[in-house]
Parts: structure tokens; sequence; C-alpha cells
């Protein structure tokens, strides 16, 4: 058996609006092992939600379409199996967390209900034991006196509380795989603290993969195994945490890490990335991100690069990237 | 010595808490509770603190946006929460504020040239073709090019619309802005771009800026002293280098703690707080922090702490410091 829990390839999506085709994700690879993280990091925009909702086949159609790709999830794809099936799959196997827990818990359900939800569905448990289950995974989330809240609605807890219901949800089924999408963004930073401490305790002692996405390399830094970084619906660059933190090789890569003000040394000037990210139905020629490149070379104007290894593990989408290797 | 370009003491923002048809006054949301301190022309102060913690509700008051209970505040000398009408409209050349939202923070019916020059034209400063080259030459400060004036701020990205923002607060000449999360909403990488372009106005323009944010490397990055708040006081002030080097309030060196740091060696002692922030509405008593605090001790809930200079510059409010 292999180890990987998530293998994704060459995966595309896209979306028809009336005024041309948004090529959201465009040949996406990667997979995930058992038990350890990866994490998407990229600006809004980069297609990282949308992956991870094609994961779950999640894409409104219309007007979104996968459009090519597999996804397979221990061996088997995701995209051709049936309706029914995937059903049996979400919320169970695969889960996922979303960024907003104000908007993404239903306000006329008590928490108990929302949590149970799954379990009743899924592993087929009486309304008696889903309960008592409920209650446990609300203590395994540290939300103190679990017994009243589970009786609770949404509204009387607070952010940080309702973030850690939604893992507890996303966990009482016990996945092999949580999506975890931008899950602290919305949180203050103490908060934030609390949060990511219980997901990593909850990922060794469930040994549960986590696919991570967010915007924020501390996080990632903190959390994450290995790291692919997006832009305009694309990996530019792939490698283990400690790696692409030591030695990132995508310009992109090198102006995220460098345009973050630091808590540790004392930088004179942030050095900021020139211009925005393009539209994505009018993207530049030849590699997407050359208008903003430093290192751009009359190339990189007229062919898109591809992903290629350059050492073990570490994969870069840039060619001035790969020459300076050679 | 200077002297200070702006001076807060004491101030105090409550909201009233009403009930009932009658609208019954039960209550406050202490907002604001006791916040004093002092900003030296072309200094920036950064203050920082969690939601909920006052924070964007002091820049607000100072300015006369809310009306602060209590207190009071001194910009150059002049009482700015006593001051009338026709006074305070003079004050607001000189103050001026940056919001976090620059989506909903501009007209979507005006253009840029209209909404910048919107000030200038209220305080009827300039006219005709002075009042165009001012807006253009205003933009263009802000990184934007003169044909963006007749365009409206959808056809802009975040980053755009917050240089438009600034464009429209230095648009009168201010010496003091108070800015209001004003990266918050926006990429990293869009973010280096306007922390720059305010660190380079700051410089060209003699500005002095209130930084308000929750971001403590953003904070950091621009301050030269820093404020920490929680629940509507301010815990700890110091230069940013002691602050962040040698924090002194408990609180001051959880927040840091759990701040996650790019670096994935980096091995940090997080100093993780139990519990959630307590509602303004309904403060601790004694020193508000202790029912989070790791280190709180019977005193703590009895007693507020005084907020007192330790080091040189270095203020806090906690009665365990040094014990």
């Amino acid at each position: 058996m292999s180890d990987k829990v998530l293998e994704v390839k060459n995966l595309k999506t896209y979306f028809y609006t009336d005024k041309g085709v948004v090529k959201a994700v465009d040949g996406v690879d990667f997979s995930i092992e058992y038990g350890k993280t990866l994490g998407i990091v990229g600006e809004s925009g980069c297609g990282k939600s949308i992956t991870s909702m094609s994961v779950l086949r999640l894409i409104p159609t219309p007007p979104g379409k996968i459009e090519d790709g597999e996804v397979l999830f221990e061996g088997r794809d995701l995209l051709k199996v049936s309706d029914k099936e995937i059903r049996s799959i979400r919320g169970n196997d695969i889960s996922m967390i979303f960024q907003e827990p104000m908007t993404s818990l239903n306000p006329v359900f008590t928490i108990g209900d929302q949590i149970m939800e799954a379990l009743m569905l899924h592993q087929k448990l009486t309304d008696e034991e889903a309960r008592k289950k409920a209650i446990e995974m609300i203590k395994l989330v540290n939300i103190p006196r679990a017994e009243k809240i589970v009786d609770e609605y949404p509204h009387q807890l607070s952010g940080g509380m309702r973030q850690r219901v939604m893992i507890a949800m996303s966990l009482a089924c016990m996945p092999k795989l949580l999506i975890a999408d931008e899950p602290t963004t919305a949180l203050d930073v103490t908060i934030q603290a609390q949060v990511l401490e219980i997901m990593n305790d909850l990922k060794e002692k469930l040994n549960t993969a986590i696919m991570l996405i967010t915007h924020d390399l501390g996080v990632i830094a903190e959390m994450a195994d290995h790291v692919i970084v997006m832009y305009c619906g694309k990996v530019v660059e792939e490698a283990p945490v400690q790696e692409l933190f030591d030695n990132p090789k995508h310009p992109y890569t090198m102006g995220l890490l460098n345009s973050k003000p630091s808590i540790i040394e004392n930088k004179e000037r942030l050095e900021s990335i020139e211009g925005s990210v393009p539209n994505p139905k009018f993207l530049p020629k030849g590699c997407y991100f050359n208008p903003r490149c430093k290192f751009a070379i009359e190339k990189c104007r007229q062919e898109q690069p591809t992903l290629e290894e350059i050492t073990p593990g570490h994969k870069v989408s840039c060619f001035v990237a790969c020459k300076e290797v050679e | 010595m200077t002297t200070p370009l702006l001076e807060v003491k004491n101030l105090k923002k409550y909201f009233p808490i009403q009930k009932g048809f009658l609208r019954k006054h039960v209550g406050d949301v202490k907002a604001v509770e006791n916040v004093s301190f002092n900003l030296n022309p072309g200094e920036t102060l950064g203050l920082v603190g969690e939601s909920g913690c006052g924070k964007s509700t002091t820049g607000r008051a100072i300015l006369r946006l809310v009306e602060a209970t209590a207190g009071e505040v001194r910009y150059n000398g002049i009482d700015v929460l006593n001051a009338r009408q026709n006074e305070l409209r003079r004050l607001r050349r000189e103050m001026q504020i940056i919001f976090q939202d620059p989506y909903s923070s501009l007209n979507p019916r005006m253009t840029i040239g209209e909404a910048v020059g919107e000030a200038l034209r209220e305080h009827g400063l300039y006219k005709g073709k002075e009042l165009k080259d001012r807006i253009i030459e205003v933009i263009e400060i802000c990184g934007l090019a003169d044909y963006h004036v007749n365009r409206y701020p959808h056809e802009f990205s975040g980053g755009q619309r917050q240089r438009i923002g600034i464009a429209r607060a230095l648009a009168l000449n201010p010496s003091f802005i108070v800015a209001d999360e004003p990266v918050s909403a926006l990429d990293v990488s869009i973010q280096a771009q306007i922390i720059n372009l305010m660190m380079d106005l700051q410089e060209k323009l003699k500005l002095s800026y209130l930084f308000i944010s929750h971001d403590l490397s953003v904070v950091k990055h621009i301050s030269d002293r820093v404020g920490v708040m929680y629940l509507g006081d301010i815990v700890e002030l110091a230069s940013k280098n002691d602050l962040y080097d040698n924090p002194l309030h408990p609180y001051t060196k959880a927040l840091l703690s759990a701040i996650p740091v790019p670096d994935p060696k980096m091995k940090r002692n997080i100093i993780i707080l139990k519990g959630d922030i307590p509602s303004p509405a309904n403060p601790p008593s004694g020193c508000k922090f202790h029912t989070r605090c790791p280190i709180a001790q019977d005193i703590c809930k009895e007693e507020a702490p005084e907020f007192k200079e330790y080091q040189k510059g270095h203020f806090a409010a906690c009665h365990l410091i040094g014990k």
C-alpha cells in the first residue's frame, strides 16, 4: 500500500463566465502522506481554496467545471465516483474546516445536533451514542462545560469557540484527511495559538493528514511538513518546509518571505513585490509572474515554465532558478 | 524635551446598553476605560491588541468621530474634546484618518478625483485649476497616476484603493494621521508596498502616525513606540525595542509568544492563554487580565494595578512585575 492518502494529478478547474474563461486551477499536482501536513500558500485569487473544494467536488457547476485531472483518495478517483459515494466520503473520510466560523455553522441547530448529524449519518450511531460522542469531541478540543455547550446555539459562543466546534465536528468521524481552509485567519493571535495547538495535538493522536490552506507563512512554518506555493492557479514551488524557508528558489516565494515584517529582526525596509496579481481573465504571456519579477529574462516573457525537480523533493517552476542550478 | 504633538489623558468611552421599550439604561460597554499617552511630532505610536480591546475606539475618540465619555485630548495644546464646531473644522485639516477596509470606505459613485478633492473643496482651500493640480499631486505621491483621476473605485485593486484612502487623508496636508488597521485587509506582497509608502510619506511630509493594528510584526516594523491594549486599558507602553525584547506585562509576553514565526527551526515557548477575552460590558474585577493570566495571584482579583514607569520610558500595569 502506498503511504499517500491523497494524490492530485493535473487538476484543472475552470469557471465559465460571460466575460471569458477563468482558469482558477490550472494543472496542479500534489500528494499528502498519512499523518502529515501539507501547507498550501498563496495570495487571494491564486486558486488555493478552489483546489481544496475541487478535491471534495464542492465546486458550483455551472459556472465552474473540473475540466481535467485525477483526485486519488486511497487510490480511488473522487472525480469519477458516483454522487452517493462522494457523499459517504465527505465528512467521513475527508472533512473540511472553513475560514469563517461565524457563517459555517447553522444558527438554528444546537452545537450538539450539528456534531451528531455526521456521526448518525456515517457511523450509524444511535441518538444517545452520538450525543455521548459529541460531548467527548467537544471536550477533546478543550471547550469547558461540554455538557452545557452541546445544547447551546452557535450565537452563544465566541469566534474561537466556534472554530473549535468546527474542528470537533470535522474530526468526529475520525477522517483520514482534514482540509483546513484558512482555519485561523478570522481569529486573534492568542486564540489562533490555541486552535493551532489543538490541530497539532489531534493530528498526532488520530494520525490525520491535514491539508492546510493559508496565506500566513508563520502558520505554515509552525504546522506544515511539506509546502506548495501557488500563483495564478499554478504551483510555482514545492518543497519540504525547512528547505522552502532556508532555500527558496522561485522569485515569488522569495518575495513573499521578504515582504513580511519580522518580529525577530529589525528590517530597514520591506522588500515588496511590485505591481499586483494579474486579472485571471487576462493572464500575461509566458510565465504568469514575469511582469512582477525582478529576474525575468526574455524567455520568461515568451514561454511558460513547468515544474522541475532541482534537488530531491524541491520543485520549482522558473527558468531562471532552474538555469542557476545547472 | 520636545513638546508632544498629541496628549491623551484618561480617555474614556462607554457605549450605553439600553433595554426595553423605554430604552432604559442598564449598563455600559466599556470600550475604552483609561487610556493615556503622548505622541511626539514625527513619531509613530503603534497600538496593538486583540479584537474588542478598544484600539479603534481610541483612535476615533481622539478625532471626535465618536464623542468620548471623559478625559482630555490636546493637539498642539488645543483642547480637542471641547473644541467648538468651527475650531474643530480647522483641527480636522490637521488630523486625518485612514480606514481599514479600502472596499467600503470609498463611495462607489465618486471618481477618485472627486473623492480625493472632496475635503479640499469642502474646506475651500483650492479652486479650479489649482484644485486639479493639487489632486494630481496628492495621488502621484501615493503611487497612482494622473489618468486615474476620472476612474471609479471598482476599477482598482485592494492595494490601489488603500493608496486612494491614503491620498484622501493626505489631501489637506495634515500633520497627524490615525491609521486604523490600514494593511489588515491586504495580501502580504501588497501590505509591504503600503507600509513602505506610509514610511516614505512620513519622512517626506513629517507626519505623525497613531498606527492601530492587531498584527504585532507590522506594528514592530513601523512604530517608534508601542502600546498594548487589553479590554480598554493600555497595559504596557514602551519603545519598540524595549517592548519586544523585554516585555514586562504577562499579556504582552503571551501575545508575543503566540505569533507564528516564519522559520520552522525556531523552537518557541508558546504561552497559551486559556479562555476567551471577557466581555467589555462586564469586565473582571481587579486586574482585568487576571482571568487569563498564567501567574495571577489573589491581589490581582481585588485591586486594579497602577500604570507605572518601571524603566525609563517603559510603562506597565501589573502587580507582579519584579516580584
